[in-house]
């Protein structure tokens, strides 16, 4: 099931990753403990996430599917 | 001094699994996924993707490629490689029956010591598609 970006960024943010605005261009930036991973946001926090880009954040930031997906 | 180097990164796109009419890009080297409208928004996506990993984790003194995609993500470029069609990426972007497109983005990047300063130029040789 796909994730609505202003949900997404409000369950990345209970975990503990840091999401910031792009000063350019279409992506927002998700960085935890040195780690960065770009975030699609070409529809602004409409924007609709996809179950495969779900799937590689989680592994990015060794993020649990599940408990990301329960906060979303 | 002026540090150069030069990122070969794999990159697949097709439908996204999820969200009707909307593409995704997956760059294998870094495994870095993104998502555009289109079959072009997306590899315009990718590429913005990638060029912004790209330049900040080197300006970092970090290797952008020490994680890759899973085996199965290869395991699908590999498939891709052996059944699709050579096409320039004009045509495959045109082509309006693409089910799916690999492609190498060639990113060129130069580190200038102690006036840190990341360029990055990106080239691309012919994709390979496959056709729906």
């Amino acid at each position: 099931m796909p994730a609505r970006l202003a949900n997404l960024v409000r369950a990345l943010k209970q975990l503990g990753v840091a999401v910031n605005e792009p000063s350019k261009g279409s992506h927002r930036r998700a960085t935890r403990g040195g780690e960065l991973f770009t975030i699609p946001a070409h529809n602004g926090l409409k924007t609709e996430i996809d179950d495969k880009y779900i799937r590689a954040l989680c592994r990015k930031f060794g993020l649990d599917e599940a408990a990301l997906r329960a906060l979303l | 001094m002026v540090e150069r180097r030069t990122f070969n990164l794999w990159v697949m796109l097709g439908p996204c699994e999820s969200v009707p009419g909307e593409w995704y890009a997956h760059c294998l080297d870094m495994d870095l996924v993104t998502q555009g409208r289109s079959l072009q928004h997306a590899f315009e996506m990718a590429i913005e993707a990638c060029g912004t990993v790209l330049a900040e984790e080197t300006a970092a003194g970090l290797d952008p490629l020490r994680r890759r995609a899973p085996q199965e993500s290869w395991d699908e470029l590999f498939s891709l490689l052996g059944q699709g069609a050579r096409m320039s990426l004009e045509q495959a972007l045109a082509h309006g029956q693409v089910a799916r497109l690999a492609a190498q983005l060639v990113f060129h990047s130069e580190h200038v010591h102690k006036a840190p300063d990341i360029r990055a130029t990106w080239s691309t040789p012919e994709p390979v598609a496959l056709q729906a």
